[in-house]
């Protein structure tokens, strides 16, 4: 690579969007490239500079009160709007609560949309499960959208277990499917949960299949189970101390399918 | 699912973004009065297209709409006043990206350029302006911001390498000027700043 090839990678890796192929090859750049790693910082800092520099501007209460009073809808948000305001008292702290209509509408709206968001919040969190089927889904799609599905292209497990060693930590399995139906592509690395992960790549009638490898059961839910998300079917399961998640956009007969035909096959001999 | 419903469900999706809405607006319109026209506009729409919204990443969909809003009414009424802006003829205006590189404390930001980023990103050609802010200060990531602003995402990455570049330029322009504020600079004046100096210049870009 050169410092040409790595200007929009470093725009992209500033930004923390770079894929972990992508990544990889940049990191031997900047190993000997003491302009591109300047290139970096100057970016990282005009990044700061710029959010912290720039204004966030944010939405008045009055404009806020217009929309909410312009929606249509539930009137029940804004309660009493209708109703005359009491008359100003000019007693000490009962004055508080003599605000205009538009005010309490603002307010309840506030309120409501408070509780909402907090509802929202706490209906969205997600269970480990869902965070690494999230990961795992995102990662497969990038790899697809950035046709870097492939590092290393072999049908050949001895060519594509070996290509692991030294670029993660440890050594994946890598299993011969063929004869099963799921003819073996390749691998390539990708980067899961702030972790570099080895992707398997099969292939069943056109759909790619992606198999993370994990090295240890406790990091993600562990267990077995199945899920669908964004459309894509993933299966999840444990053994030799590896945790595998396997995605796909096959049918959830052909993805079980695969896990089984995973089970019954010979591991490769290390 | 009947009017009351949606409503609370519009309140709890999509209301909660009404100032990622208005600071959109605003960086897009440069004025108060334009961004709240623009944003209660786009609420007006969002409500009538909540129908279709499946219910993921409200944000994102909300900004587009603004974002759509702001061309539809703001834009052509101001014609193609900066958006006619030719991709290409960018780059030779530019500022080299390893000429600075070699004299740091020139292209980088100083502590004291911290207060004039906010007037140098004001004064970016809008198509450059949006980008910068979507992810700086929104924090989208490029395929979110590809969507709001309809462009590709090669083309996200392309803008917000320029934009970030005339930025830096931007800056160092107005480290020269007094008072800050003061007579906005032609755009011409803003991409013509020569970043790049002969070695052993440490004038820092100041005139």
């Amino acid at each position: 690579m050169d410092c040409h090839d790595a200007q929009l990678l470093l725009q992209a890796c500033a930004d923390g969007e770079v894929g972990a192929a992508d990544s990889v090859r940049l990191e031997r750049h900047l190993e000997d490239c003491d302009q591109c790693v300047a290139c970096l910082r100057n970016l990282q800092a005009l990044r700061a500079a710029t959010r912290h520099g720039a204004h966030y501007h944010r939405a008045s209460a009055d404009l806020r009160a217009r929309i909410v009073a312009a929606l249509p809808g539930d009137a029940a948000i804004a309660p009493d709007a209708d109703a005359s305001p009491s008359p100003p008292s000019s007693e000490g702290w009962r004055r508080w609560f003599t605000w205009s209509p538009a005010i309490n509408a603002a307010m309840a709206g506030v309120t409501v949309f408070a509780v909402g968001l907090g509802l929202q919040q706490h209906a969205m969190r997600q269970s480990p499960a869902e965070g690494m089927a999230d990961a795992v889904v995102t990662s497969h799609v990038r790899g697809l959208i950035s046709n870097h599905a492939i590092d290393v292209a072999s049908s050949n497990m001895h060519v594509v277990k070996p290509w692991f060693n030294g670029r993660v930590d440890y050594a994946p399995e890598v299993r011969d499917l063929a004869s099963a139906g799921f003819p073996l592509l390749g691998g390539r690395l990708d980067y899961v949960d702030g972790h570099r992960v080895a992707v398997l790549v099969y292939r069943r009638d056109g759909h790619p299949i992606d198999v993370f490898v994990l090295p240890d059961a406790q990091r993600g839910p562990g267990g077995s189970g199945e899920a669908v998300q964004q459309g894509y079917q993933l299966q999840r399961w444990a053994a030799g101390g590896m945790q595998y998640w396997a995605v796909s956009d096959a049918s959830a007969t052909t993805l079980r399918a695969f896990v089984q035909a995973w089970r019954n096959a010979e591991a490769v001999a290390p | 699912m009947d009017a009351p419903a949606t409503r609370r469900r519009f309140d709890a999706l999509v209301l909660p973004h009404l100032d990622a809405a208005y600071n959109l607006a605003r960086w897009l319109c440069g004025n108060t009065g334009d961004a709240e026209d623009v944003v209660q506009e786009a609420f007006l729409r969002a409500f009538r297209l909540f129908g279709s919204f499946r219910g993921d990443q409200p944000r994102p969909w909300l900004l587009a709409i603004v974002r759509n809003t702001w061309f539809t009414t703001c834009e052509k009424r101001r014609g193609a006043a900066e958006t006619d802006y030719e991709e290409g003829e960018m780059d030779t205006a530019l500022p080299d990206w390893h000429g600075a590189a070699t004299d740091p404390e020139q292209w980088l930001m100083r502590e004291e350029d911290v207060r004039l980023v906010h007037a140098a990103l004001a004064r970016l050609p809008v198509v450059f302006r949006e980008v910068i802010v979507l992810r700086e200060l929104e924090e989208l990531h490029y395929r979110d911001i590809a969507r709001i602003a309809q462009i590709p995402v090669g083309t996200v990455m392309s803008r917000l390498a320029r934009g970030r570049r005339m930025l830096a330029a931007t800056v160092t322009a107005l480290r020269g000027e007094v008072p800050v504020a003061a007579a906005p600079a032609e755009r011409q004046d803003l991409a013509d700043v020569p970043p790049a100096h002969p070695p052993g210049d440490t004038k820092h870009g100041l005139p």
